[in-house]
């Protein structure tokens, strides 16, 4: 019983602090997914263990209680904290549903599930629903060009066909039960965001324009960060710089590879596909040819060819 | 340009073009905006579909056949009500997904960096 107490804290903030390092060099949409699944079982967890030893405190106040010391102010406090969750999660959820239930209200598409608004300020976002919807500004439409316009519309669509509403929901409602997973919420998020760009990115077929729509729509905003921005904020610089820099994750001097898609992934070193730019995982500039030696950035691990190397072995074993 | 467009994307990239411009457009300048890769015939089709289910309005115009623009009571109204939906409180805001949520100190010096990259 005592294990109950610190557990599902731990495990909660063992998430919250290994999320982001986990999905640094992992493909949003699996990033996404897994993280989502490890925030509801944790959230889970937290509450079966709080429900636990809220449970002893019933039992205490029974008559027939064996009385075996019984949790007292700690069975109190898990009881307080469960219904602190619950309540939260219930708002979250209203909050959620009303949301949707108003941007629904906003208008009917009829033109290619697309809804535009008569207004100055930039807004552009997914209406989740059967099928869902694109609402928009034209403040946002008239930021953008044509070909950012194209970029932007099938972000939003790449939201909608991922169902992606469902996961941030799901998210956000372990984060609501269990508040140390908040961080893990706002990965989710930002992940999604990810998603789409590269689905965007997919769907026209140029990166640099989905991230100049990002840029562009960013600087249109220009309005002060609103306190809910989460990873909004610097994550538009993320989510711009994964599009510029496919190699390499933002931040980190760290290199991912996933980025380019397997079709564009090179099968042999030698000669790379147009497109692909390899660089050296500590970001040193990569010989002439674009090639180096070894060290690519291909995630092999530390070094695959210096370990399989018999003088390597042999000084290993030795 | 690559990505093949299906016909909603087609349709919504034509309305929102037509939402975006100052003034009524003609199907040629509306092809001219989306891309060259574009037939024709599938602009001029979407422009009078489009036309047709009501969403944007047209008149002769001399010289270039019709002009298009937007239906604007519909948008107005839209506005009114996502003023109304967007207007709340902070947990509100946080249900929302927005294609960008704001910027933070220190990010729009990167942004422009990139833009300025790229070209107008």
């Amino acid at each position: 019983m005592s294990l109950a107490v610190p557990l599902p804290v731990a495990l909660s903030l063992l998430l919250a602090i290994l999320a982001p390092r986990a999905v640094r060099r992992t493909a949003p949409a699996t990033a996404a997914r897994g993280l989502v699944v490890a925030a509801v079982v944790t959230s889970g967890a937290y509450a079966a263990c709080l429900l636990m030893l809220a449970s002893t405190l019933v039992e205490d106040l029974l008559p027939l209680s064996t009385g075996d010391g019984g949790a007292g102010p700690l069975g109190a406090v898990a009881a307080v904290l469960l219904a602190w969750g619950l309540w939260r999660l219930a708002g979250d959820l209203t909050v959620r549903r009303s949301m949707r239930r108003r941007l629904r209200g906003v208008g009917r598409p009829r033109g290619g599930g697309l809804v535009v608004a008569e207004w100055d300020e930039p807004h552009a976002l997914a209406v989740p629903g059967r099928p869902g919807h694109v609402l928009v500004t034209t403040g946002m439409l008239r930021a953008l060009d044509a070909g950012e316009r194209r970029a932007m519309l099938a972000h939003e669509r790449a939201h909608l066909t991922g169902h992606h509403d469902r996961l941030v929901s799901w998210a956000a409602a372990a984060a609501a039960v269990d508040p140390f997973l908040a961080s893990v919420r706002d990965e989710v998020a930002h992940q999604a965001e990810r998603w789409a760009d590269e689905d965007a990115a997919a769907a026209v077929g140029d990166r640099a324009l989905v991230a100049r729509a990002v840029a562009r729509a960013a600087l249109a905003g220009g309005r002060p960060p609103p306190a809910t921005a989460g990873t909004g904020g610097s994550g538009v610089v993320h989510r711009v710089r994964a599009l510029t820099h496919p190699l390499r994750t933002a931040g980190g001097g760290s290199c991912s590879c996933w980025r380019s898609p397997p079709s564009r992934r090179p099968r042999s070193r030698s000669s790379p596909p147009p497109g692909w730019a390899p660089r050296r995982c500590d970001g040193a500039p990569t010989t002439s040819d674009g090639v180096h030696p070894h060290r690519l950035c291909d995630h092999r691990g530390p070094d695959r060819s210096t370990m399989d190397s018999g003088r390597n072995r042999g000084e290993r074993w030795a | 340009m690559r990505g093949h467009r299906t016909h909603g994307a087609l349709a919504a990239e034509v309305v929102a073009a037509l939402a975006a411009a100052e003034a009524p457009l003609s199907p040629a300048e509306v092809q001219a905006a989306l891309g060259s890769e574009l037939g024709d015939e599938a602009v001029q089709a979407t422009l009078v579909r489009l036309w047709e289910i009501g969403v944007v309005a047209r008149r002769p115009e001399e010289g270039r056949g019709h002009v298009y623009w937007p239906m604007r009571d519909a948008a107005a109204e839209a506005a009114r009500r996502m003023r109304t939906a967007l207007a709340g409180r902070r947990p509100r805001r946080a249900a929302l997904r927005e294609f960008v949520a704001g910027l933070r100190a220190g990010d729009a010096g990167p942004l422009r960096a990139l833009l300025v990259r790229a070209g107008p």
